[in-house]
């Protein structure tokens, strides 16, 4: 039954599973661990990864099952995983210097970024509900310790401990609903929930196991997209959390879980019921509001990115409204989703790659005000770091524009009129919180105890590439937007619609 | 040629923008005018590449077309970032370039003042970006990327002009420029707007595809003559207009030479201000279904030929000569796309941009020979000391004013004869009987002696006679180390005076490009007709067959006259000034008055327009509107939400993971409420 061929499609994740063990064992076997080598190696196993994930895209035409259906192998897949890849990659470059600065020297830091990257994957490919939630606890696991990785700092502990409490709680919600969806339906393949959907007369409507089990789905994924009201720990946590982490999971984690909703969503449960849909109404509407109005008063940079990735989530959230019943290539504009997941990785890492600069005796200080004067000092990192902000407020010629402009299509072409005025009122609060920190660094005097930027080749790569990226595929998004519909509309293989 | 190199075109000067603004003040004078001017002398070899490939094609190949990517596709809308090089295109573009590269070459030389040293690689930089915008304004094949080009080149003229912001009036110069350029683009955007929306589903942007349309189904815009065509026309021409400098915007185009000299010659003559009759002309087969548009270009550009022309008879600055001189140009070009003898029009537009790019750069070349004077009644005798500059500012003048074999008398003379003879029914502003391309051809024939006779007045006072100069201006600080010569005019620097020559060259010899047919000059005659003509085919203009001896006898008659007044100027102004004050007897003192005051068009714009509108808005749209309404509505909104970010903040998020994990459980159980109870 087994074909060991169908070992090809999970060869993104092999690779980067058995570098992780690699760079843990270099990392444990050498007393004075070479953390030049250890950082090499690991983004050799991304780049691997990528490699064989192109080979795979290349290779695979037609969406297929694999593992007995347990996995779904298609574009929607290989395009998350490119993401997670370039998270990956963002935050370890990032926490290169950083982690040396903030003296936290361990060992298991950049297998676990791995390990976490390697539940991402299987996450956006899961076809059956229970792998999907192992692989999301094998990230989820790896991120709880993560963003605990400095002890020393009282923050850092506590944001572990708040997640680890709340996302614990959140799993059990998720792992109920699956329970409930298999006793209603009798199938934990998300496939197969679909055809069970599409049969005359079946629906949600009439089966009360099923509802509750779809709305303890989504109470599970919503807790880690951040969407209302299951965002309640995010400030906290983002902000608690070493740079390098936070960004990992603004990007990474947002990423993989939004891919595993959408594939839920866009495939299983295409065409329900109105219920459903106000639902996801309020609760797109409740994330885009309480983020945005979230972010305007916060006076720490760390915590402002963290409602505005709530606000973020509800973008996504409004272009999901938009789904269409009668099947995805009504509305191909929902390729944004995938365009704009991939933006805000490329903005978030780039602005985040700013912030790891501001520490101070192995503090981090991302206040606001400590921005003052940026522009003066150092121009270039300066306009990079407006770049990548306006880029998030979504104005043009940038890729956060035209990701954003994506999700709004999508929404008014599905008919959700509504939810994309509330967007707009969410975009247009966002202008004043993202420009805040532009006007703090070209107008504002330098704080009078200016600490020097740490800047690091590394981490300004990392910037450099993301601002270069968010202008290019501002001005010429058509050939990605095209990859990223067509992933996409790969989905609809799989919908029983 | 392969048609992805068109793409080079624009990117070259827009290379250079960037290499050179990325190294700023490193950039020396030379450096970055080197790099200027080889980025736009690169186009320029693409460009005769593009002309000749079209040539030696012998009409097989009708256009050359690329596109670079894929802009927008929304909706109905699909508009490519493409280009297009058709026979129009590909004769604009070797003009635009060739010229472009001679006037950087020349700035090299000009911008040589100190005090401009850290600054000329901004002019440079805002040069080549000029250079770029108006190839993206010919090149473009659909409207959106030409009206990114029309922007783009009021940008650079705002900012060119202004280029030496320091000095308040000369920023206020470049305010006007661009304020007036905006008010015709905005009519040119409404006409834009309503060609779209008559499309209906037919829409389209792009120029080829328009042509097709229209061609098919000529009554989505009202059919030939309709009222929405008319109205079409008629927004579109507003914006030119503003452009090109015609009655009522050509109030910024006299201002706008606070700019350097060179910019003067670039963008006030040469290039920028032709973009008007380039559009016209691109859109012949729109402006050709609505015969009153067509004769409401005409008029105002008769009208404006010799409004400029009567101002400029009076003026003393050389520069301000020049631009009204230029304004009234741009009106006989106008007169001639008007009238539909598309390819007369565009053919004074390449003459034009030789001689009075020469013009500029000559006037430019005795200003900075006499730093920085330019009232011409400090000049004079200047062509001993400054032979070369002397000489060729001479051919200069016999092209502008028409003398026989130079450029400028052939591309006038044919839009002169051919509004002569157009046909009245498709110059139909009044209706279709009147006469009214007779008496266009009068203000023409009138505005021709004018212009020979301000030209000459130009010439002769700074050329001829006695040097008045010597004058000690602001120049003062530059005798200050004592030597005596330190003001004496002299001839300036060859990477000055060589493009001079080329100019100079092409002023006498442009008139090649298309020799009347009464020369019989075999495969010359009328060869830029031929070339153009697939182009213009489609607009099926009608011009009177009359015989060929009545059009020798007008010539002979545009000919005789300007003979006269260039003696009578000779006579008035250098040998008998009496004369000069017993004519200014005959002519009433309003007008003497009227062109010194530039026929207070300024004032009463002023008067008119500015004044109530500047009152209207600070007393009511500020003071009421703005304070009151929109910024209580603006600062309440932002007050409330503060206020609940703040509330929301403290009172919520208040870092209790019980908090937390209630607000989730409530989410859970409405949920579930919502699934399983609801349905």
């Amino acid at each position: 039954m087994f074909d060991p061929g169908e070992l090809n499609f999970i060869g993104p994740e092999i690779a980067v599973f058995v570098f992780a063990l690699l760079v843990l064992v270099h990392d444990v076997m050498f007393k004075q661990r070479n953390a030049t080598i250890s950082m090499g190696v690991s983004l050799m196993g991304l780049a691997t990864a990528a490699v064989l994930n192109l080979l795979n895209m290349q290779a695979v035409d037609v969406p297929r099952e694999a593992f007995a259906g347990a996995m779904a192998v298609d574009g929607f897949g290989f395009f998350l995983n490119f993401i997670v890849l370039l998270a990956a990659a963002g935050a370890l470059l990032i926490s290169h210097d950083f982690l040396r600065r903030i003296d936290v020297d361990v060992p298991e830091f950049n297998p676990l970024v791995l390990f976490v990257a390697f539940g991402m994957m299987l996450m956006g490919s899961a076809n059956d509900l229970i792998l999907l939630f192992i692989s999301l606890e094998v990230m989820s696991l790896g991120v709880y310790v993560l963003c605990g990785i400095n002890r020393g700092e009282l923050a850092s502990a506590e944001a572990a401990l708040k997640y680890f409490v709340m996302g614990a709680f959140a799993s059990g919600f998720l792992l109920m609903g699956i329970a409930f969806v298999y006793g209603g339906i009798g199938s934990t393949r998300i496939s197969a929930v679909a055809q069970w959907f599409a049969i005359e007369g079946n629906g949600i409507a009439g089966n009360p196991l099923i509802g509750v089990g779809v709305a303890l789905l989504l109470v599970g994924f919503g807790f880690k997209v951040a969407a209302a009201p299951f965002h309640m720990w995010t400030p906290d946590v983002y902000q608690g959390a070493p740079t390098p982490v936070t960004a990992f999971m603004a990007t990474g984690v947002k990423a993989a879980a939004f891919a595993a909703l959408s594939r839920v969503l866009l495939v299983a449960l295409l065409g329900q019921n109105l219920e459903f849909h106000t639902a996801l109404w309020l609760i797109a509407a409740g994330t885009i509001l309480m983020g945005n109005i979230g972010a305007l008063v916060q006076d720490d940079l760390k915590r402002m990115l963290a409602y505005s990735s709530i606000g973020h989530a509800g973008y996504l959230l409004m272009a999901l409204v938009g789904a269409p019943a009668a099947g995805l290539a009504d509305n191909p504009r929902l390729g944004g989703i995938l365009f704009y997941l991939l933006a805000y990785t490329v903005m978030t890492v780039g602005a985040f790659a700013v912030l790891s600069f501001f520490t101070r005796d192995g503090v981090e200080d991302t206040r606001i005000s400590r921005l003052g004067g940026l522009a003066d000092r150092h121009p270039a990192v300066a306009l990079a770091l407006s770049i990548c902000l306006l880029s998030l407020a979504g104005v043009p010629p940038t890729m956060g524009f035209v990701g954003k402009f994506y999700l709004f299509a999508a929404a008014i072409e599905g008919g959700a009129i509504g939810i994309a005025v509330v967007g707009a009122i969410g975009g247009a609060i966002g202008i004043y919180y993202y420009l805040r920190p532009i006007v703090v660094m070209y107008m504002h005097p330098e704080p009078a105890d200016r600490v020097e930027l740490a800047m690091n080749p590394a981490a300004l790569g990392v910037l450099g590439v993301a601002t270069v990226a968010v202008l290019v595929f501002g001005l010429v998004p058509g050939s990605l937007i095209e990859v990223a519909q067509d992933s996409l509309l790969s989905l609809a293989a799989w919908g029983g619609v | 040629m392969n048609p992805a190199l068109l793409s080079l075109v624009p990117g070259f000067p827009l290379l250079g923008v960037i290499v050179i603004a990325l190294l700023n003040r490193k950039a020396s004078r030379v450096v970055a005018g080197s790099i200027a001017t080889a980025m736009v002398a690169l186009s320029a070899v693409l460009s005769f590449w593009t002309l000749f490939t079209l040539v030696g094609a012998h009409g097989e190949l009708e256009s050359l077309h690329t596109v670079l990517y894929r802009w927008i596709d929304v909706g109905g809308v699909d508009v490519n970032i493409a280009f297009m090089a058709d026979p129009l295109t590909a004769v604009m573009m070797c003009v635009v370039t060739g010229v472009g590269s001679l006037i950087h070459l020349y700035s090299i030389g000009y911008m040589d003042d100190p005090a401009d040293a850290n600054s000329t690689w901004r002019f440079f930089t805002y040069l080549n970006l000029f250079v770029f915008s108006m190839l993206l304004l010919i090149m473009g094949d659909n409207f959106l990327v030409m009206f990114v080009g029309w922007e783009g080149v009021g940008l650079c003229s705002y900012l060119l002009i202004g280029f030496w912001y320091s000095n308040t009036e000369f920023a206020k110069a470049g305010k006007k420029a661009f304020v007036t350029n905006r008010v015709g683009d905005f009519s040119f955007l409404l006409g834009l707007f309503l060609l779209f929306w008559s499309l209906g589903e037919h829409a389209t942007l792009q120029f080829s595809e328009l042509k097709e349309v229209l061609g098919a189904h000529p009554e989505l815009v009202g059919g030939h003559g309709g009222t929405l065509v008319t109205a079409i026309c008629l927004l579109l021409f507003g914006g030119a207009t503003g452009k090109s400098a015609q009655i009522p915007l050509f109030v910024w185009l006299p201002d706008a030479m606070a700019g350097p000299t060179p910019v003067s010659a670039l963008i006030h003559a040469a290039t920028m201000v032709t973009s008007g009759i380039y559009m016209i002309c691109r859109l012949n087969f729109l402006f050709a279904m609505a015969p009153v548009a067509m004769g409401a270009v005409a008029t105002i550009g008769a009208l404006t030929a010799f409004l400029a022309a009567t101002i400029a008879v009076s003026q003393n600055d050389i520069k301000k000569v020049l631009a009204y001189s230029t304004v009234s140009q741009l009106g006989y070009m106008f007169l001639g796309v008007g009238v539909g003898a598309f390819t007369a029009g565009f053919f004074h537009v390449i003459t034009h941009a030789f001689f009075k790019a020469l013009l500029f750069l000559g006037a430019g070349a005795v200003i900075h020979a006499m730093h920085h004077e330019q009232d011409m009644r400090h000049m004079g005798g200047l062509l001993g000391k400054m032979k070369i500059t002397g000489w060729t500012m001479i051919i200069a003048w016999l092209a502008i004013i028409g003398f026989p074999g130079f450029s400028g008398f052939f591309s006038k003379d044919e839009i002169l004869w051919l509004t002569f003879a157009a046909d009245p029914a498709q110059v139909a502003l009044f209706g279709p009987t009147v006469p009214l391309p007779k008496f266009l051809w009068g203000i023409g024939f009138i505005t021709a002696i004018l212009t020979a006779f301000y030209m000459s007045r130009l010439v002769f006072m700074t050329f001829f006679g006695e040097f008045r100069g010597g004058r000690h201006g602001h120049g003062d600080d530059h005798g200050d180390d004592g030597n005596a010569h330190a003001h004496e005019p002299h001839e300036v620097s060859p990477v000055m005076w060589g493009p001079l020559v080329v100019l100079a060259v092409l002023s006498v010899f442009g008139g090649l490009l298309n020799l009347p047919h009464w020369l019989h000059a075999g495969n010359l005659t009328g060869w830029l007709h031929h070339f153009l003509e697939p182009v213009f085919e489609d607009a099926h203009m009608r011009f009177d067959a009359a015989p060929e001896h009545l059009e020798l006898r007008i010539m002979a008659l545009t000919i005789g006259v300007v003979f006269f007044t260039i003696y009578a100027a000779w006579q008035m102004l250098m040998k008998n000034p009496e004369i000069k004050h017993q004519i200014e007897h005959f002519i009433p003192d309003f007008a003497i008055a009227g062109s010194i005051n530039k026929w207070w068009v300024d004032e009463l714009y002023e008067f008119a327009i500015i004044k109530p509108l500047v009152l209207g808005s600070r007393q009511v749209l500020w003071a009421i509107v703005d304070a009151l309404v929109i910024d209580g509505a603006v600062n309440g909104t932002a007050r409330l939400l503060s206020g609940a970010s703040r509330a929301y903040g403290q009172r919520v998020q208040v870092g209790k993971v019980q908090v937390y994990a209630l607000a989730l459980a409530s989410g859970a159980a409405l949920l579930i409420f919502a699934f399983a109870v609801g349905s």
